[in-house]
């Protein structure tokens, strides 16, 4: 069962005369207590699916259908009804925060938009078992947010997003600009509450290490397209596309001289001014043939459920099948 | 090469004087790199910032030394740690777009900062900006040169800040957390691309970062801070496979193992220029 469908976004922006192909076409689906990863450099698109997938933006064409219901059909106010099912966690924990508003307030605010029908008793009490279940207690609730570290921070927007008890949470590099001892330990509490709530995530990141502890699926996205997909461990341990092989090169391994082959891109992520006419990463790539530059390339399937957009897929694998496109 | 001493520097600050750092002490042998690792609040960067003259006004150095080529760094006058800075001694640090002046362009900081140590002719120095832009693999040199630094990404604004700290030629390097904020495939080309320069030039580099991946693939010894303090210091390839301090352990075991390290052939399918 599907919680949430993303079909064919495209999101354009228009900035000055200027138009930024933010989304060229994702499709992604997410099943219910399943945690998606997107992947992507800064400029890959990834946020802005975030985006998308909340219903915080409306895609320039394509549908997100979130339990059976087509986002783009609801009103503002069925809209924000439906709000309380899809929560969002973001990346800087204190920039997120209200900083002039006490935590017990900060983690009941949802409540008081979404369940109005609480007591204000009901509320706190609510509020304190959610501290509880994040690793804080009753005491957290009367401090302000910078009286909290980084990790207790990210607590508490993990604790303002699950209070209404969401289907979905988008969660935003939810671990980014957390030192590697607190980001294990909040790992962890995402884990267990997805289990006891089967709640579903979307998480959205660039760190391949910690993608691969948390995600069932990945999705690897570069200027605006899915260029990979499929079961995490298939993807991080028999990457096809070159982009990803590139991105799993620059994770460094603390094994003393454990080191993989650096697969080199040439330059840089490129701005996303026009929808692509040709593969995404021609003229970075290193393996790019002449076809790669004719048209678009779309994910093929190249094992079960492990889709690629790359004409050079096989090259590493079928050395006869080099430098004709199939 | 560099040898820290006892180094303990306090800020001033609305909660009264807090120590910063304490009786830091640790060694950068001559052509060898090393890493400080920490996690934020460690004072990994207020400890190269005090060996580098470059604490904020409400910081200073109460003791301590920092012996760089038979010079105490500390008790040197501020004109005369700016001529080791820049001339002996390259800084990189964590953003670019820090450390390039907005409003020049490449050109005329090339000049500012070789100036500042050397004279030299306008076409010489032109010369010597465009070889310089090349050896760090900047693409249209003549162009980057013209420009200025809101015209370049951030991985290109990072190799001209390291073109510019390499410029005199400095004999220790110290970068302080040169790629954290880049894109991920751009990090490990300014890493390797930091390395080429100081194995070419044989350097010393005192690396800074919260990444021990970076340590282990980058440097031959490895400082560890926590709360101000050295917890410990060693050869990587020791500290890493038999780490004896507790945090150590803690801080390495918290990191994941590499995503590809599953991969039971470590060349793996590779791909091919």
């Amino acid at each position: 069962m599907s919680i949430m469908e993303l079909q064919d976004v495209r999101q354009v922006f228009r900035r000055g005369g200027k138009e930024v192909h933010a989304v060229n076409g994702v499709s992604l689906t997410v099943g219910k207590g399943e945690t998606v990863a997107v992947i992507g450099e800064s400029g890959s698109g990834k946020s802005t699916l975030g985006r998308v997938a909340l219903g915080l933006i409306k895609p320039t064409s394509g549908d997100v259908v979130f339990d059976g219901i087509a986002l783009g059909s609801l009103s503002k106010k069925e809209m924000r009804a439906l709000r309380s099912r899809i929560q969002v966690v973001f990346q800087e924990p204190y920039e997120s925060l209200n900083p002039r508003i006490k935590v017990g307030d900060i983690v009941a605010e949802p409540l008081i938009i979404h369940r109005p029908e609480m007591s204000r008793a009901q509320r706190r009490a609510a509020v304190i078992a959610m501290l509880e279940r994040v690793g804080l207690t009753a005491e957290h609730a009367e401090r302000l947010p910078r009286n909290l570290s980084g990790g207790q921070q990210q607590r508490i927007g993990i604790a303002r997003a699950i209070i209404t008890e969401p289907e979905l949470v988008v969660l935003d590099e939810p671990t980014s600009s957390l030192d590697v001892s607190v980001r294990a330990r909040v790992l962890d509490l995402l884990r267990d509450l997805q289990r006891e709530r089967e709640i579903s995530y979307v998480f959205i990141s660039h760190d391949l290490a910690t993608v691969g502890l948390i995600s069932d699926r990945v999705a690897v996205m570069y200027l605006g397209k899915v260029v990979e997909q499929g079961p995490t461990q298939e993807v991080l341990t028999n990457p096809r596309h070159p982009y990803t092989k590139a991105l799993l090169s620059a994770t460094l391994s603390t094994v003393v001289g454990q080191r993989r082959e650096h697969v080199p891109l040439r330059g840089e992520i490129p701005n996303p001014s026009k929808a692509p006419t040709k593969c995404v990463l021609s003229g970075r790539c290193p393996v790019e043939i002449a076809e790669c530059s004719t048209w678009p390339v779309n994910l093929l399937p190249v094992a079960d459920r492990h889709d690629v957009a790359c004409l050079r897929a096989d090259a590493d694998r079928e050395p006869a099948a080099l430098g004709g496109p199939r | 090469m560099l040898r820290v001493t006892g180094l303990t520097s306090q800020f001033r600050g609305r909660a009264g004087v807090v120590r910063a750092i304490d009786d830091v002490t640790f060694e950068v042998p001559e052509g060898e790199a090393v890493g400080i690792v920490g996690e934020t609040g460690s004072g990994k960067s207020v400890t190269i910032r005090s060996v580098l003259g470059l604490l904020p006004s409400y910081g200073k150095v109460v003791s301590g030394s920092a012996e760089f080529e038979g010079t105490d760094l500390i008790r040197l006058h501020r004109s005369r740690l700016r001529e080791i800075r820049g001339a002996r001694i390259g800084f990189v640090a964590q953003n670019p777009f820090g450390s390039l002046n907005p409003v020049l362009s490449i050109e005329k900081q090339f000049r500012n900062v070789m100036r500042a140590h050397r004279r030299i002719s306008r076409s010489d120095l032109r010369d010597l900006a465009l070889e310089r832009l090349e050896s760090v693999q900047v693409r249209g040199p003549e162009r980057v040169l013209r420009g200025y630094a809101h015209e370049l990404s951030g991985g290109m604004a990072q190799r001209v800040v390291i073109a510019l700290a390499m410029l005199h030629d400095p004999s220790l390097v110290i970068a302080d957390e040169p790629t954290t904020a880049l894109d991920v495939t751009v990090q490990r080309q300014i890493l390797d691309l930091i390395d080429a320069q100081v194995k070419q030039g044989r350097r010393s580099l005192l690396l800074v970062t919260h990444d021990l991946g970076v340590v282990a693939q980058y440097c031959h010894r490895v400082v560890v801070m926590k709360s101000g303090k050295v917890v410990e210091t060693g050869l990587v390839a020791d500290v890493f496979t038999n780490p004896s301090h507790d945090y150590t352990r803690q801080l390495l075991a918290a990191v994941p193992p590499a995503p590809w390290a599953a991969v039971p052939s470590l060349s793996g399918p590779e791909v091919h220029r």
